[in-house]
């Protein structure tokens, strides 16, 4: 089979289609959130937050209600906590935020062996579920993602300020304790949308991986964030068609691809620094 | 010692009663009164751990007093925070951010536009103006990292200068740069100075606060006094603020020993 | 692995009570308990033995088998068991480490899937997703149920021969019923011509089933349950399913799937829930019999 027969021929078939368009914009909503994520050095708190997703998501599911609500409400909660914990508390906040990562995991955990019936929603919460994605999914997937790179866009500066120099922004007057909750919630958020395209255990590095290679690549945070969202997209892509080429799953294949792009990244210039030492 | 005041100036830009602030169990600054009138340049002096930035990141809204009231333009500090520029020591900032040189400065200008503004003309010519004042122009796309360190304090001064601020506080802006930008730097503050704007710098260079700057305040946890820039290099002052540091020297005269990395007492909070 | 900690557990307090297995303290009088994996077996045991026994199974109706987790209390259950059925062929393979850990061993198993070709000539079908394995759901085929209802039989009069009469009684009544149901599913299915005579599937547990009656199944879904298919997997299915014309695709009350609902948007047809396989149902698919019918007339309506 040709490339290109190779590339066209499953674009005729829209559950590929749908999966395609949900990894890309999964794809980009991380990697504009990862960019804040990586130079802040909250990866840490993004895989907490993740894996706190799920004591939400099975609460919702025996109680009858959408599982992305649960998902949500937990990300948020724990997201904030997080910040509170860390702003108020003596201990180390990598501590804080391991117990806090441990501990909902396990109530998930232990919740979701006390379901006796095979759950298989659950179970793609962990692991993606993207070529199952519906119409209706996708479209809120896209209204949200639009909706969150919108609130970036607004309050850029103000973010941008806030991230660079919380000291400086704080005494300019800038609402920095607000500006750095309401980035925790967007990770959040960012998180429990992109559940169903790679899961729960896949998603930090969605969010990390693009961003820490773009910042290897470009100067200006800007550009960062663009070039992120680009290598966060083309890994989707790629990654799909590998996955369909090789009946991998789908999120792994993502997430594969943007670890090979930072380590070849990294070799290149790493080479060029040792070159022009 | 009684405080000798500079000639009555009409407008206090910042007024400081009875404030008490530190750090966990301890105390950097005890019982504080200042009073400090638009158009002035004082320079904040004292040893380590004697609350010098204690006392700038309280009247910056940074930190919150035990006790006592900081009036900022005649209101409670953090009202008119965006007419308030603050310049942090240079340890504090992430200097790998990808950020260049006209982005920080832009920073400045954030405040005044707000959330649904973009920069506007009147934004660029700030921007540029200050790049210009502080003679970084010709590097406004640089990243930040790759500046020498009297270029990275430059372009914090233009942040701050982006801003158009009534009051400017400084935390040690010419402490390690080399002489030739400490000029800059002072002559640049000098002009705000002028112009009326309040400027308060911490600083450990007491030839610089002679010189350069019009009042002082040493502090040493307390106020210990609050006059005219010569006070600076009064014996007694030196003693009352340094105490122990002061070696005297065998023809007279007394030589200072402070070195800036050392910490007297407890910290100075760098958080 | 969460499995191999349990049965560690489970041996560890097996041993402390005392080893060796004694008839447990609410086995009402003599009555031979036995003990199946699931509603289904349990049911055909009921048609075997009548009331000459008691019966239970160990995985409650409406639970998928396979992905079954056991707790203590079912080995409890087992170690006051005179028999324990299973099924085999890796349909309930947990029961292993289940009967390991109550003390039983293979002299109290009766594995109905084993050795029927020989016994009886029954033709095993290969499994779809394990190589070189079986396909176990024998008990969908009437006449498979009609073998296991006769080995349970036997098995129990051997054991228990004071049991043989009334066991003799129940179980020819049981397999004239089964028989009688086969024929009504011959027929009906007879009606239907031929081209019409294509379904697919949740899961690959229909095999004797489509055999018994000339039926094609013309694609499965999911290979094993708990396992996604990967995208050349549902092409392939799509391809299939527009090719053959089929207009329902049959899922199983105990495992939802996005999967299975997007497939069916793709190529305009409908997903039926109304399948049972492994485990019985809400009535009428509560008991062996029922829940043949009710898959019956499922199929049988999607192939109008």
């Amino acid at each position: 089979m040709n490339p290109i027969d190779f590339l066209l021929s499953p674009l005729a078939y829209d559950f590929f289609v749908r999966a395609l368009v949900a990894s890309a914009l999964v794809g980009v909503a991380c990697a504009v959130i990862g960019s804040f994520v990586v130079l802040k050095g909250m990866s840490f708190i993004g895989d907490a937050v993740s894996h706190a997703a799920f004591p939400g998501i099975v609460i919702a599911y025996m109680l009858g209600l959408p599982i992305i609500l649960g998902g949500a409400v937990a990300s948020i909660v724990t997201a904030l906590g997080i910040g509170a914990l860390t702003r108020r508390s003596g201990l180390r906040s990598d501590s804080i935020i391991g117990v806090l990562f441990a501990g909902m995991f396990a109530l998930g955990v232990a919740l979701f062996s006390s379901i006796p019936n095979y759950v298989g929603d659950l179970f793609h919460f962990l692991f993606g579920d993207v070529l199952g994605i519906s119409v209706s999914d996708l479209l809120a997937l896209s209204l949200l993602v639009l909706i969150l790179l919108v609130v970036v866009r607004i309050l850029w500066k103000e973010l941008l300020f806030a991230t660079f120099d919380p000291l400086g922004a704080g005494a300019a007057g800038l609402p920095v304790r607000r500006l750095d909750d309401l980035l925790l919630i967007l990770i959040a958020v960012t998180i429990v949308i992109s559940l169903q395209a790679v899961g729960i255990v896949l998603v930090v590095a969605m969010i990390t991986t693009p961003a820490a290679t773009a910042q290897m690549l470009v100067q200006r945070f800007g550009k960062m964030i663009s070039t992120a969202a680009l290598i966060g997209v083309a890994s989707a892509v790629a990654g799909l068609y590998l996955s369909y080429a090789f009946d991998l799953a789908s999120g792994a294949a993502i997430v594969l691809v943007e670890t090979a792009l930072f380590l070849l990244v990294l070799l290149v210039t790493s080479l060029r620094g040792r070159r022009a030492a | 010692m009684t405080t000798a005041m500079p000639a009555a100036k009409t407008t206090l830009a910042i007024s400081i009663k009875g404030v008490t602030a530190g750090y966990g169990e301890r105390a950097a600054i005890t019982e504080v009164n200042l009073d400090l009138a638009a158009g002035s340049l004082t320079a904040v002096f004292g040893p380590n751990g004697g609350g010098k930035s204690t006392l700038l990141k309280c009247i910056a809204g940074l930190m919150q007093p035990w006790s006592g009231a900081i009036d900022v333009l005649g209101a409670p500090v953090g009202v008119h925070a965006t007419r308030v520029a603050y310049v942090p020591q240079a340890e504090q900032v992430d200097w790998s951010f990808p950020v260049s040189v006209d982005e920080v400065v832009a920073m400045g200008r954030t405040p005044r536009i707000g959330p649904l503004g973009r920069i506007g003309a009147a934004d660029r010519a700030a921007i540029d103006e200050a790049l210009e004042r502080v003679e970084m122009l010709n590097l406004a796309s640089r990243q930040i990292g790759e500046l020498s360190g009297g270029q990275r304090r430059r372009v914090f001064i233009a942040r701050a200068l982006a801003a158009e601020p009534e009051i400017y506080l400084l935390d040690e802006p010419v402490t390690g740069v080399d002489p030739v930008t400490q000029e800059k730097i002072m002559n640049i503050l000098d002009a705000e100075a002028a112009r009326g704007r309040t400027v308060i710098a911490t600083t450990h260079d007491l030839a610089c606060a002679a010189q350069r700057f019009h009042d002082v305040v040493a502090l040493a946890g307390r106020v210990v006094v609050h006059g005219a820039a010569q006070l600076v290099l009064d014996r007694e002052v030196l003693e009352k603020t340094y105490g122990g540091h002061l070696v005297p020297l065998a023809g007279g005269g007394v030589v200072l020993l402070d070195d800036p990395h050392h910490q007297h007492g407890a910290h100075e909070g760098h958080e | 692995m969460r499995r191999l900690l349990f049965v560690l557990l489970m041996a560890l307090s097996a041993g402390a009570c005392g080893g060796a297995p004694n008839a447990s303290a609410t086995a009402p009088n003599d009555t031979y308990r036995v003990i199946t994996t699931t509603s289904v077996f349990a049911d055909l045991a009921k048609m075997a033995l009548g009331d000459a026994a008691y019966i239970e199974s160990i995985v409650p109706a409406g639970i998928d088998v396979h992905t079954f987790q056991p707790s203590p209390s079912d080995v409890e259950k087992i170690q006051s068991a005179d028999l324990i059925i299973a099924n085999g062929l890796g349909l309930d393979g947990w029961i292993g480490s289940l009967i390991e850990a109550s003390g039983k061993g293979d002299v109290d198993t009766l594995l109905l899937s084993g050795g029927l070709d020989q016994e009886s000539g029954w033709v095993y079908l290969s499994n779809a997703e394990t190589s070189g394995a079986l396909d176990p759901h024998i008990w969908l085929d009437p006449k498979g149920g009609i073998l296991y209802v006769q080995r349970i039989a036997d098995r129990v009069s051997r054991d228990a021969p004071d049991l043989a009469t009334r066991i003799a009684v129940s179980s020819a009544y049981g397999v004239n019923s089964i028989a009688a149901v086969d024929q009504d599913l011959a027929a009906e299915f007879a009606a239907i011509e031929l081209s019409r005579r294509k379904i697919v599937t949740m899961h690959d547990a229909f095999g004797y089933f489509a055999r018994a009656y000339d039926i094609k199944i013309v694609g499965v879904a999911v290979a094993a349950p708990g396992q996604d298919p990967s995208a050349q997997e549902i092409r392939a299915l799509i391809d299939a399913i527009r090719a053959a014309g089929v207009t329902a695709l049959f899922s199983e009350v105990q495992l939802p799937s996005k999967v299975l609902d997007q497939i069916a948007a793709e190529t305009g047809t409908t997903v039926l829930q109304d399948l049972y396989s492994d485990a019985l149902g809400a009535a009428p698919a509560d008991s062996y019999l029922g829940l043949m019918r009710t898959n019956a007339d499922a199929i049988l309506g999607a192939m109008q």
